[in-house]
Parts: C-alpha cells; structure tokens; sequence
C-alpha cells in the first residue's frame, strides 16, 4: 500500500513543478532583461517573473545579493514542502551547510564575524551551526562533518594554513553527499552526484595547472568518487588541457573539453565553468519527463538555482555598465 | 433451493470482475488526482481539463461492475429463486469473470500513468489538452476488449 500513496505524491508534485515551471524565464526574456535601458527596468521585469526585489533598491549590489538570497530560501522552502522523499534533496543543501562551517571555522579565527556571507539553505541552521562549533558540541552533526570540524581546528592548529579547512570540509562534504546518494538507492541522484564530482575534479585539474602548482597539491584537492579516475588526473597534470582532452576522448566530458580549450589557453576559466554548468543542466533536462519520481523535481531546482546565477550575472552586469554583447555572452543555458 | 458449489464460484467469478476492476481504478484514478490537485494547487482555473482526465481510469471499475451484475443476474439473483448450477457452470462464470478482472486491473494503473503524464500537457500547453485525452483514452481499447470478452462469455457462451 505504501508505494501507492508515493506514485501519487510524486504525481502530485511533479505535476506543480511542471505549472511553476512555465515561470521560469527563457532565453528571451533574459535576453530582454539585457537590453533594459536602466536597472529599474530590468528589476520590474523581475518582478512580474514573481522575483521579489524591492524597486527603491536598484543600484545596491548587497541589496539584489539579498533578494537573490531571498529566492534561493524560497526554492529550497518550495521543495521541502512539495517532495515527497525531502531527504533526497538534502545532498543539494548539504553544501550549504559545508560552505557556512568553512565561513564560522575562519571567522574564528580571524577574530571577526562575516555573518553576510551566511547562506540560509542548509540543513542545519546556520545561527544553530554557529553555537555548534563555538562551544564545540557537534553530537547532532553527522559523523563526517564532526570530524571534519574536529580535523579542521587540529590541522589548523598546527598550520595556520586557512586552506587547509576549505580542504577538509570539500572533501567531507563530498564523501558525505556521495553517501546520501547511495542511501537513496536513486540511480539519477549517483550519477549526478558524480557529475557533479567529475567536473569539480576537471576544474580543480584546470586551475591548479593554470596556477602552476604541483601534482601533490592537486592530489590534495581532488575529490573522491567521480567518474574520472584521480589517477588519470594526476598523471596527465603536465600535459595541461590537450592531455586531459586525450585521456578523456569518447567520454562524455570529451566535447565540454574542447569547447572550452581555446579560452583555457589564455588563461579563461569561465568558459569551462559556464559549459560545465550548462553540461549539469543539459543532463537534469534529459531526465525532466519522468513522472513518478524525483527526477522532474531536482531538475526544477537546477533550473531555478541557474536562473538566479542567470539573473545575478545581469544584475552585476548592468550595475558594472558591462556591454550587453557581453553579459549574454557570459548567460548560462536556460531549462525552458 | 440448495446453494451447490457452482454458486459459490459464479459469485467468486462476480466478485473477481468487481474487486479487481475496481481496485485497479482506484488506484489509476490516485494517481491521476494526485497530478490533478498539483496543477490545479498552481492554477485552480485548470480544473476543468484536469477533471476528465482524471475520471478516464474510472472506467475499468463500471465494466468490472456491469460484468459482475450480469453474472449475478443470470444466475437468478435478482429474481425470486436462484438457477440451478452445476460445478462446471460455476467454473465458466468464473473463468468468464478473468478478462475483466485481470486487464481491468492492469490497464487502469497503466492508464493512470499515462493520464498522470497528459496532466502534465494541461499543465505546459493547456490548449493541447484534448490530445492527452486522445492519448490516454487509447489505453481505454484493451480494457473495453476485456468486458467484451468477459460479456459475451457470460451472456452467450455459458447456457442455462
């Protein structure tokens, strides 16, 4: 009996997503939020697309940083009302909370709070997070983040090093969220979660080798359990790009790889970042027309959460008088 | 008039057809709720589009019924006495109940499923709604083959 009532969940929610959906801007609108003569244009366009900014509040950055702020509460809030299963999403909140402990562990130690850089979308509530490390009692933490903060503020100790607790948490953050998808026995939530790891690990091969830094520091970023073995990565260091082009043919990153060579190759990261964003997205949209499961709903959430990122690129982008050319060039692909 | 074994398995027979039909409606018409109330939860002037679909894996349910009420009446329960039926009487209604009660079942969930999805068009192009009727109307074909064959087998087929 029970999987009868979760075909109907699912139906239920899958079928609001899909009428919520049609909100979504397309490339159109985005387009005409571009070429819009001022910024107050642009924000009221955002407002009919149901975004609550506040029209006094044009040309402040931190004021359209909050209001974007605001939706990403107001997506996160929707799924856990409408989902069926919440806890398959919390792999996508997960990182939230990873990104706030990295936020409280270095404001500990530089002696002063950056609550602004506080996100508000993660599992644990960043005020109740806060008390955690202060006054150390992390017994309600899962097991990988204890020992996560437990290793950051003991390596740091001895380093002084900041990096080192964006290190810890990345890693623990990853092997944390790989095991939430297993645990939900869901194959489209494991192979995005690889993905996802697969093109973090690209990007850190990416960088490091356009930082020039060595193989044993890649080696330290590296995340496990991608699709791409680590080994590969670290050989081919060396060889750059053209290598990993090599060792990656007739796999499914080979096309992203040579979109984004030539930009790479003066020393651009953005192309990559924005082809491997829209690569996540292409993959969510291919999986869209289930309609019993949780595919639809998380495909939603990537597209909502790239129509911000969409939204904030313009926003910046008009407040910093960048060209429109410019700005569309940098606008990641839409979900409708 | 004594109650013989053949009656006890011409109202199994009946009782098949309405269980099975009917359960397999229940849950086809569920699912198609579900997707139902999540667009008319979005957009409540929907509802119109949505309501015909969801009924559409109803159907299963009323064939399993009418099946199980022409069974019961040939076998006189309507009338003052019942007919004397012998074991092998009984096991034709009983076989005769199975087409209703096996693909009424079946195709009402996998009807569901494809009204659940036609909901979805109503939700993404409301105007090419009529087309998800189409759609999931054909799955209607099979479970109206089924009550043909379960009726022609109760009415023609098994001589009193």
């Amino acid at each position: 009996m029970i999987s009868l009532s979760y075909d109907t969940e699912y139906a239920y929610a899958v079928a609001r997503i899909q009428v919520i959906e049609n909100k979504l801007l397309n490339k159109d609108s985005l387009y005409r939020m571009v070429d819009a003569r001022t910024i107050d244009e642009a924000v009221k366009m955002l407002q009919e697309s149901g975004y609550s900014f506040k029209s006094s509040s044009n040309n402040d950055p931190y004021e359209i940083e909050e209001s974007l702020k605001l939706e990403y509460k107001r997506l996160y809030d929707l799924m856990a009302e409408i989902a069926p299963e919440p806890e398959v999403f919390k792999i996508f909140r997960l990182k939230n909370d990873y990104h706030n402990l990295k936020v409280i562990i270095k404001s500990e130690y530089k002696g002063y709070a950056q609550d602004e850089l506080l996100l508000d979308t993660s599992t644990i509530p960043y005020s109740e997070l806060k008390l955690m490390v202060r006054d150390r009692k992390l017994d309600d933490m899962s097991e990988e983040m204890r020992n996560a903060v437990l290793d950051c503020v003991e390596t740091f100790n001895k380093t002084s090093d900041p990096q080192v607790i964006d290190l810890i948490l990345d890693r623990a953050a990853a092997i944390e969220a790989i095991n939430i998808a297993r645990a939900s026995k869901k194959r489209f939530i494991i192979e995005l979660n690889k993905i996802i790891i697969d093109l973090t690990n690209i990007s850190s091969f990416l960088r490091v080798r356009l930082m020039g830094k060595t193989g044993d520091f890649l080696g330290n970023v590296l995340l496990p359990g991608g699709k791409v073995n680590q080994d590969l990565l670290l050989e081919n260091l060396e060889k750059g790009i053209n290598g990993l082009m090599e060792v990656l043919a007739s796999t499914e990153y080979e096309k992203l790889l040579i979109s984004s060579a030539e930009s790479y190759e003066k020393g651009i990261m953005s192309t990559y970042e924005k082809l491997s964003d829209n690569y996540i997205l292409d993959f969510v949209k291919k999986h869209k027309y289930s309609v019993f499961d949780v595919e639809p709903l998380v495909g939603y959430l990537f597209a909502k959460e790239n129509e911000i990122r969409n939204v904030r690129i313009i926003m910046t982008g008009k407040i910093n008088n960048i060209p429109g050319e410019i700005i569309k060039e940098r606008l990641r692909e839409t979900y409708v | 008039m004594e109650i013989t074994l053949g009656h006890a398995l011409a109202f199994a027979g009946a009782a098949l057809a309405a269980i099975f039909a009917g359960l397999g409606s229940a849950r086809g018409v569920a699912n198609a709720g579900g997707a139902a109330a999540g667009v008319v939860t979005e957009d409540p002037s929907k509802f119109g589009q949505v309501l015909p679909l969801q009924i559409l894996p109803g159907t299963q349910g009323l064939y399993g019924l009418i099946t199980a009420f022409l069974i019961l009446q040939k076998i006189g329960m309507f009338s003052s006495e019942l007919v004397p039926l012998t074991t092998h009487q009984g096991l034709l209604f009983l076989a005769a109940s199975l087409p209703i009660a096996v693909i009424g079942f079946f195709s009402a969930i996998l009807q569901g499923k494809v009204a659940v999805a036609s909901i979805g068009i109503v939700a993404k192009r409301p105007k090419e709604f009529s087309k998800g009727i189409v759609l999931t109307a054909m799955v209607e074909t099979f479970a109206v083959f089924a009550v043909l064959a379960s009726l022609l087998m109760v009415l023609f087929g098994i001589k009193l």
